[in-house]
């Protein structure tokens, strides 16, 4: 009975639907492991990567389902209830020896060395632990781990290489990896209230976004400004703004990258764009080909098409989440906009707020067709394969002023529904330019007339739900009474 | 001509709602309100949580739709308020969280050139006396300091009606001071019309010249401050005699041995009910706060 409830005890921090999606999840990840690992024993590397296989299940496991007992450990702490955090410890020590210990001696019994074997799984596991209870600047480092194996080599030889030396650097970076985790578990249960987000483990986090719900977005958006440094924050420009340029003030009431900023806040925002831009670039480069990354980017216009219309479709999603917080919140922008005299009568408000939601990011969707055409001239792409590329930058258009019609004509829509609908809109942004570019044989897929029906088939399938939400937008925000009153 | 015209604009009823109702999720949170504030009155609203008064406020300003009823700000409808109405008005909804991304000092700025009678002097010299850092994102500061600096841009507006949504609730209770001075002086000098939310009763009963008691959606009581402990009080009724209590009352509470407690209004003679004179009934006066407690119970 005891053993049942220490067992039991990481999954009462999870909801019912949770557990079962994790249950299942794990139930098929483990039989996918045997099976491939009972099919490669008679491989000479065989145990080696069942061992790899059970170290990457381990590490899951405990940042997705044990590192959930970290809440029980807090709230067992504040309770004042020692009896629940010894009880706590010991179901991590029992899954422990389930999910590290019990593996590696069976695996060490099927021919793995006890040692290497014991490393490496608590290696997966710790490194879970860590992603989930670490802050997450340290915890999101564990995301780059598994390059380790493939790019690491020559300073850090692996087990199949030679496995003495792997154990002579793997087993102190595993006793300091769970004395980190040790540390800021005891951190995080002590000292929950007091740490800032920056320093919450993700899991944590991400309970609290939980709760948050539907208003995860705002809560997101305020976070961010209050966790950026000052320098860094964007400074409007108010200069222009009054009752003169409705259009002008609307941006700033609105935020957002579209705000008016001061000269000096615009160039300061590219060059934190940039940069952020240049750090996982130089990362790659680092880890994979060395300076070939960079050639490979800049000298292939192909990938420069497709960074022009995911960036289209992207600006586009990122101004009508804009626009959909701040039509979640009568607390906010609303009321304030509602009541500010000098906006003029409402057709007017209406259409200056419909333009300052729309024009800058059309503006900007404009000047990547006119880079995104230079380009495709420059490749000699003919004028089926220019159609394709210009349908993805105008899918992420309409994407922006149906959605943005939408939100301002307080038309309801379920969450799921426009979840679909700009999933399906940006697979076929990336998708128009996979057909439109010549990737195989220098034959763009588009050439294909079966590919050309499906293609055409999909984008209707798109552009018919997308036109009648818009006119509904059109028509609902017509009709009301003034354009800022809550989405229902 | 001029004259009749200014008298018509001072007699015009500030905020007026007629029927209104509205529901959420199927669950109606007004069921037919009708209210209105002279010009010049401190109306305080008063109710539990949830009992609609946050909504009664949104609705009466034009910044939810009802689903019936009507309601208007300076005689226009406020769902079609003019720019001179608007100018004339300032709200302030409940833990504001406007324009997180502009500092305190920028969203005043912003604001107030849209206000034709901005009082930029007292914005900036109340952001001091309150001891608020102008350039401090309005995101970092902390609720109460939000609650402040809204405050100030509704004050800032010098507006002929402010409509404020329980302003007191995130200040400690030397900004709450700080606040029901600013009102009862805006009110008192200025002749400003003020309508406040609460359920803090003392506030209430420090400006208020008058209170709306909201129920469960409906408007259940209305009456000066000072009028209260003579036109209510509660009617204890022994269990033998409880059948004759009348059928018009506030609040019906039966007691385990079968006496009643009811709360009970004069009426128009400035007589209680008859069952007040029977023997062994007793009338005991009610304070703003037991008369609260009484019927929202």
């Amino acid at each position: 009975m005891k053993l049942m409830r220490l067992l039991g005890l990481p999954w009462m921090a999870l909801s019912q639907r949770w557990r079962m999606g994790i249950g299942v999840c794990f139930a098929l990840l483990f039989v996918g492991a045997t099976t491939v690992g009972v099919i490669r024993l008679h491989d000479t590397n065989g145990v080696l990567r069942t061992v790899h296989a059970v170290a990457g299940a381990d590490c899951l496991f405990w940042a997705g389902a044990l590192s959930q007992s970290l809440l029980l450990a807090r709230e067992a702490h504040r309770l004042r209830l020692p009896a629940l955090d010894r009880e706590v410890t010991a179901s991590l020590t029992l899954y422990a020896l389930l999910t590290i210990a019990l593996p590696a001696l069976l695996l060490a019994w099927m021919g793995g060395n006890v040692a290497v074997t014991l490393t490496e799984i608590g290696m997966g596991a710790g490194l879970g632990m860590a992603y989930a209870t670490l802050p997450p600047y340290l915890g999101i480092i564990v995301c780059f781990t598994p390059m380790l194996s493939d790019h690491a080599g020559p300073w850090l030889p692996m087990p199949s290489a030679s496995p003495d030396r792997f154990l002579a650097w793997a087993v102190p970076c595993v006793a300091l990896l769970w004395l980190l985790v040790g540390g800021f578990w005891r951190n995080a249960v002590r000292r929950d209230s007091g740490l800032s987000g920056a320093r919450r483990p993700i899991m944590l986090n991400l309970r609290t976004l939980a709760w948050y719900g539907r208003n995860r977005s705002n809560y997101l958006e305020v976070q961010q400004i209050r966790r950026r440094w000052q320098w860094a924050q964007p400074v409007a420009d108010l200069r222009h703004c009054g009752p003169d340029r409705p259009m002008y003030s609307l941006r700033i009431a609105m935020g957002g990258w579209s705000m008016p900023q001061t000269s000096t806040s615009r160039w300061r925002q590219l060059g934190i764009l940039l940069a952020s831009m240049l750090l996982p670039i130089f990362v790659m480069a680092v880890a994979s080909h060395g300076d070939d990354v960079l050639r490979s980017i800049f000298d292939n216009a192909n990938v420069l098409v497709f960074a022009l219309c995911i960036v289209g479709a992207v600006l586009a999603l990122a101004q009508v989440q804009t626009l959909q917080r701040r039509w979640s919140r009568h607390n906010a922008e609303l009321p304030l906009l509602a009541l500010l005299p000098g906006l003029g009568d409402t057709v007017r408000i209406k259409r200056e707020l419909l333009l300052a939601n729309l024009l800058p990011t059309l503006g900007v969707q404009a000047l990547l067709i006119l880079a995104m055409l230079g380009l495709a001239a420059s490749l000699h792409l003919d004028a089926g394969s220019d159609i394709m590329l210009l349908l993805g930058q105008l899918t992420g258009m309409g994407m922006l002023t149906t959605l943005a019609l939408v939100t301002l004509g307080g038309v309801h829509v379920r969450d799921g529904w426009l979840m679909v609908l700009c999933t399906c809109g940006y697979l076929l942004v990336n998708i128009s330019v996979v057909l439109a570019l010549p990737m195989v044989d220098n034959q763009p897929f588009i050439h294909q007339p079966a590919v050309a029906w499906a293609a055409a088939i999909a984008w209707a399938g798109l552009f018919v739900p997308l036109l009648r939400l818009g006119v509904l937008g059109w028509h609902g925000l017509r009709n009301r009474p003034h354009p800022f009153l809550p989405v229902a | 001509m001029n004259a009749i015209l200014k008298e018509t604009a001072s007699t015009i009823a500030p905020l007026t709602a007629r029927g209104l109702t509205h529901c959420y999720e199927g669950s109606n949170v007004l069921r037919g309100v009708d209210l209105a504030l002279e010009p010049g009155s401190v109306l305080g609203l008063i109710g539990r949580n949830g009992a609609g008064k946050s909504t009664l406020i949104r609705t009466m300003l034009g910044l939810l739709e009802p689903l019936s009823g009507e309601a208007r700000v300076f005689g226009e409808p406020a769902l079609k308020l003019s720019d001179d109405a608007k100018a004339r008005l300032a709200y302030v909804p409940q833990q504001p969280e406007a324009l997180a991304w502009l500092t305190a000092q920028q969203m005043l700025d912003y604001v107030g050139r849209f206000y034709p009678r901005w009082d930029a002097d007292f914005a900036h010299r109340t952001l001091e006396r309150w001891k608020l850092q102008p350039n401090k994102l309005l995101a970092k500061l902390s609720p109460g300091e939000r609650q402040r600096v809204d405050l100030i841009r509704a004050l800032a507006s010098q507006p002929e009606l402010l409509v404020l949504d329980e302003p007191a609730a995130a200040l400690d209770p030397v900004a709450r001071r700080e606040l029901l001075r600013e009102v009862a002086l805006r009110a008192g000098e200025s002749g400003t019309t003020v309508l406040f939310s609460t359920h803090i009763v003392s506030d209430l009963e420090r400006v208020a010249s008058e209170i709306a008691f909201l129920h469960e959606g409906r408007l259940i009581l209305r009456c000066g401050v000072d009028d209260t402990k003579e036109r209510y009080a509660r009617l204890w009724l022994p269990a033998a005699k409880s059948a004759a209590a009348p059928t018009q009352a506030l609040s019906r509470r039966r007691h385990e041995d079968g006496s009643l407690s009811l709360v009970v209004e004069r009426d128009a003679q400035d007589h209680w009910p008859e069952a007040a004179s029977l023997p062994g009934a007793r009338i005991d006066a009610l304070g703003l706060e037991d008369l609260f407690v009484e019927i929202a119970e």
